[in-house]
């Protein structure tokens, strides 16, 4: 029933929240089940490593009342994705000391979040996973409509829309595979699994999935809604975007594209290669010279996240193993990246990298925290970036080596973008704004802790995820 | 001895994090013993490991645990100690010591002194790491690691951009080798199912020579370690880089980090040796950069570049050694490089300290009775450096020398010019510095000291081994025993049998043409600048050709126009031009498309049901006459 814990611990906190009795503690209260949430991932964790798996499947039938059956389940990729749903979540909370919002609604709605995200990670029948899938836009839409900058509005609604275009896609494809199956017509994953698709059908298939998928990762040239809507939502808003909404079209391409349209992964996904690949370039360039510092994470993040598609669509198993170990050191590393955007802005209250600057001679310890998450995300040995991208290029290597060689680039664009960024930002003489540049406090350096942990675990001995994940992969 | 090669990686890296963690509580004076007691606890146990290689001749394998391990892949954090590891490993703790102490006294009144050296420590781990993995990966992560204590350290006076930007600039350069070995390893992997060097180096030995596949690998490894070792075209880096602290710039920019690439090769050598194409390119690149490099420093004003371009042309020289396959020879001068080398920076720091941190050349002069200590040891260094008997330089120097003449007359013409320059540069550079009169600059300054105890007896140990270093191998002429080359057989062994050269030999006549011609013109060169630096009223303005090499043939301003401003230009073009007129704009127009449909369709429904009943007539009529046509 651990599973079933998961799910409504954060749905029933979430909506004890939104009655807005706690007042002042909703911030406590949130980071408290957040925290609970993250002890209960960890014992799935445990049961999933070395206990009974049953107790990680759950099935409800509920023909009577509607007509659909409840399947949940988690494998290893679940499992991942669900540790770091569960692990980023209280550092997202936690990050939040902005007192003007209204609180309750506001982490109200972050638990909601991470309660569709759970579901969407553990859904092993459609419809559910539908259900989840557009349960979580909602309050991310919310939140940047709400909370959000300038012209906040428009660019959710447009986020909004351009994400219910993807996911329209994908519906019809449900619908459509249902017909397949055989009778009576079942919406569960295994059923899907078993269609054997001839090729025919699996492009039709392949290109509604993959729209869908596209743009919620998003994959150039999908990506127009990115950079705004990271840019006007609060910093909150855009860790739950990068560090955790992407990695559902990521997830989606794992769960559905490989296994149900093999044979156009294997043929080289139509186009699409080549086309995700000139985003990663893309957006590694346009990252030298972005000025605004939250703009830049995201095409960073364009890059980063076009790169483990790639691995996913490698048709290798390094590369797709690679590329979900990868799923969840892109989620630490653009939250700890946020963490730092956020201190820097909260401090001097702009985020143009040109202003700024020597803050590093102002804020050691904070300039050393940075720093580990640069070099995580410039994808340095012993970092957890590394043994996802290596393992990426590695796939890639082996089934496409122009590709491998072209997505091999960022290796040296990354060091290009990031390394200018942190420069400016950090090095050199103090600015007007950053000469009273205060050094991290105790409560800023404990959210650091879980990102510094996974960055040098995963890096130091990623073993122990790759042999968890290898069951899953095959 | 598991124990002693596993405890060699722990004690830098606890050094580096005691004193990286406590930085802020850690009193000044401390860190320096700290970091350096580490060093000398390492000097320690790598002269047992040496001492147990080399009298047994054996490996010591060490197990540490399975980095990559899943389905068929499996890549182990390993340690190897033969020969060649351990000869890298008396030099990287022996210099690194001695340079670890003359931080002390040179990074005294430095505010960040503790950081300084945690990061020395760091970077003794990773090079470490480089030299005992017995695999590509760990390598490849020991290599990165270095890279980015240098990039640390370049960088370490942070709050000038012209140190940032040269800090930056090595990263750059040195990841665009990486990604080049990031490829190799790929290959290797691909080819071998191994990334274990010893095996892969076995399985490899059976290929034909001249394998299109180990042509690739080799060249992607070699492209490495043009990026980590400053050859053309990736070498405008190291130059940049003496924007450090001086003892930065002869521990990693001169003796241990640059060197990297020669190791990675000497490891590979069997690989090398079958792929003759890439020995060849090796060879060309190698003269070429040490041509380069040597030209340039000629005309270099700023005392650390002098000796930059000079160990960017000595570098240059290893790799024609490597190219001509006497891989002993290449480790041979590898190592008495490191100790002269370390010993002219050094030297060099201690003038730029005694001038508080003047390094222009041009405002020195007559330093010789100021700094008489100092003076001593630069002689030595250049003496050393020169290839003047009996310094450590002229023996391995010898043997390069003569693996270029066996190779051919024309090559060992080449290799002898190569040598002589540096006989120029230095030379100009000891006259300028201690023999011409003081400069004016200089005499307005009465500060001038020797440096403290701290600083010169490092550079006293270095200079004696630069002095003694060399007799471990004498030339052929005079011994029959070839002592370097006897040690390391056993790592080349299979190389050299590969080669298959036929071992002609050069007869005594050639040999002691090879022997004394150098040492003539060296005497000649001597005398000349002599004349032309001592005398010479002030440094004239270069012109004409001179120009272009005052300015490094002006590469870096190549790359900045070919590479660098359209790079940035393409990046404004994407961000303003693709990404907001051309997609958003597509993706906005949909939008609005969609919206402007909607409201004509919306006319449609106009409430007006006789409308919607001539509509419906209508369509069924159509309907039906479709029906009865088909």
């Amino acid at each position: 029933m651990i599973i079933v814990l998961l799910l409504v611990l954060p749905l029933l906190a979430s909506l004890i929240l939104f009655t807005g009795k706690l007042g002042k503690h909703s911030r406590e209260f949130a980071l408290i089940v957040s925290l609970l949430e993250f002890g209960v991932a960890l014992v799935a964790g445990y049961a999933f490593t070395f206990a009974n798996h049953k107790i990680l499947n759950l099935s409800l039938n509920l023909k009577q009342l509607l007509d659909i059956d409840i399947i949940i389940n988690i494998d290893a990729v679940s499992l991942l994705m669900i540790m770091l749903t569960t692990l980023l979540v209280p550092v997202i909370i936690a990050s939040n000391n902005n007192r003007k919002v209204r609180n309750h609604n506001f982490f109200g709605l972050i638990l909601l979040m991470q309660m569709a995200l759970i579901g969407v990670f553990t859904a092993s029948e459609m419809i559910l996973f539908y259900i989840f899938w557009e349960l979580a836009m909602i309050p991310i839409f919310l939140i940047t409509a709400i909370w959000g900058g300038q012209n906040r509005l428009k660019i959710s609604v447009k986020f909004l829309i351009y994400t219910v275009v993807g996911s329209f896609a994908m519906l019809i494809a449900i619908l459509y595979l249902y017909t397949l199956t055989p009778a009576p017509h079942s919406f569960s994953f295994d059923a899907f699994y078993h269609l054997k698709l001839p090729y025919s059908v699996q492009v039709p298939v392949f290109l509604a999935f993959f729209l869908a998928f596209a743009i919620k990762i998003p994959l150039f040239p999908f990506h127009s809604w990115q950079a705004e809507t990271y840019n006007v939502s609060p910093v909150q808003g855009s860790m739950l975007l990068a560090g955790i909404m992407l990695k559902m079209g990521l997830y989606g391409i794992i769960r559905f594209i490989l296994p149900i349209c093999p044979d156009v992964v294997a043929g080289g996904s139509l186009i699409f290669l080549p086309l995700i690949l000139f985003g990663v370039i893309y957006g590694a360039i346009i990252a030298i010279r972005q000025p605004k510092l939250k703009k830049m994470i995201a095409f960073v993040s364009l890059s980063h996240v076009g790169i483990i598609a790639l691995g996913l669509l490698s048709n290798n198993h390094y590369g797709i193993e690679g590329a979900i170990l990868q799923m969840f050191s892109h989620g630490v590393n653009v939250v700890g990246f946020f963490l730092c955007y956020q201190i820097i802005v909260i401090r001097t209250g702009t985020d143009i990298i040109s202003d700024l600057g020597g803050i590093a001679s102002a804020a050691p310890k904070f300039a050393t925290l940075f720093l580990v998450v640069v070099l995580a995300n410039v994808a340095l040995p012993l970092t957890n970036s590394f043994v996802g991208e290596f393992l990426i290029l590695l796939g890639l290597f082996q089934s496409n080596i122009y590709i491998a060689v072209i997505a091999g680039l960022t290796i040296i664009l990354g060091a290009v973008y990031m390394l200018r960024m942190f420069q400016q930002v950090m090095y050199g003489p103090q600015t007007a704004v950053t000469t009273n540049f205060r050094d991290l406090t105790v409560r800023e350096m404990l959210l650091f802790v879980p990102i510094i942990i996974s960055i040098f675990l995963v890096g130091v001995y990623p073993s122990f995820v790759l042999q968890m994940l290898q069951t899953a992969v095959k | 001895m598991e124990l002693i090669s596993i405890l060699l990686l722990v004690f830098p890296f606890l050094g580096f994090l005691i004193i990286g963690l406590l930085q802020k509580h850690m009193n000044r004076n401390v860190s320096g013993i700290l970091g350096s007691a580490v060093i000398c606890i390492n000097l320690v146990l790598s002269a047992i490991l040496f001492w147990h290689v080399s009298s047994s001749n054996q490996t010591v394998q060490t197990q540490l645990f399975d980095w990559v391990k899943f389905a068929d892949i499996s890549i182990p954090f390993a340690i190897t100690v033969d020969r060649l590891s351990a000869l890298m490993l008396m030099i990287i703790n022996g210099v690194g010591l001695l340079i670890h102490i003359y931080s002390i006294g040179y990074m005294k009144e430095d505010e960040g002194v503790n950081r300084f050296f945690a990061y020395l420590n760091l970077f003794v781990f990773f090079m470490l790491t480089l030299v005992l993995s017995s695999n590509y990966l760990m390598l490849f992560i020991g290599w990165e690691g270095v890279g980015l204590c240098s990039y640390l350290l370049i960088g370490f006076w942070y709050k000038d951009h012209a140190n940032n930007d040269a800090a930056k600039k090595a990263f750059i350069m040195n990841r665009i080798g990486d990604l080049g070995f990031l490829l190799g390893i790929f290959m290797l992997y691909s080819t071998f199912h191994s990334l274990n060097i010893s095996e892969v180096l076995a399985k490899a030995s059976v290929m034909p020579s001249g394998d299109m596949t180990l042509f690739f690998i080799t060249l992607c490894l070699f492209i490495g370690a043009t990026g980590k070792s400053a050859q053309i075209p990736l070498f405008t880096w190291l130059p940049d880089a003496m924007a450090g602290p001086t003892p930065v710039s002869a521990l990693i920019h001169a003796a241990t980090m640059v060197t990297a690439g020669i190791y990675l090769i000497a490891r590979s050598s069997v690989l090398f040796v079958l792929s003759p194409v890439t020995m060849n390119i090796i060879l060309v690149v190698g003269a070429a950069t040490a041509l380069i490099g040597g030209l340039v420093a000629i005309f270099q004003n700023d005392i650390k570049k002098i000796l930059a371009y000079s160990t960017v042309s000595q570098l240059g020289f290893l790799f024609m050694a490597l190219g001509l396959g006497s891989f002993s020879g290449a480790m041979f001068h590898l190592t008495t490089h490191a100790f002269f080398k370390a010993l002219l920076f050094l030297a060099a720091g201690s003038v730029i300290h005694a001038l508080s941190g003047e390094q222009d050349i041009r405002n020195m002069g007559g330093l010789r009775k100021k700094i008489p200590f100092t003076f001593a040891l630069f002689i030595i260094g250049t003496i050393a450096i020169s290839g003047i008997p009996p310094f450590a330089g002229f023996f391995s120097k010898e043997v390069i020398l003569t693996a270029a003449f066996e190779h051919g007359l024309g090559m060992g013409i080449i290799a002898t010019v190569i040598s002589l320059m540096t006989t120029i540069y230095m030379f100009r550079l000891l006259f300028v510095v201690f023999f011409k009169p003081e400069s004016k600059a200089l005499k307005a300054n009465h500060h001038v000291h020797e440096s403290p105890k701290v600083m010169t007896y490092p550079m006293a140990v270095l200079a004696i081994l630069s002095m003694i270093a060399g007799f471990v191998q004498l030339p052929k002429l005079f011994s029959e025993t070839q002592g370097f080359d006897t040690f390391l057989l056993p790592v080349f062994a299979k190389a050299t049998g590969l080669a298959a050269v036929s071992e002609h030999g050069l007869d005594v006549q050639t040999e002691w043409m090879i022997f004394l011609v150098p040492l003539l013109v060296i005497a000649a060169l001597i005398v000349v600048s002599y004349k032309r630096f001592v005398n010479a009223k002030e440094l004239t303005e270069a012109s004409g050709f001179s120009k272009v090499l005052a300015n490094k043939f002006y590469f870096d301003e190549i790359y900045d126009f070919c590479i660098v401003k359209p790079l940035g230009f393409i990046s404004d073009i994407f961000r303003e031009f693709v990404d907001q007129t051309i997609i958003n704009g597509i993706v906005n127009g949909v939008g609005r498309g969609t919206l402007f449909v909607g409201k004509r369709l919306r006319r449609l429904q106009t409430g007006n049901v006789g409308f919607y009943l001539v509509i419906m007539v209508f369509s069924i009529i159509a309907i039906l006459f479709f029906n009865i046509i088909l």
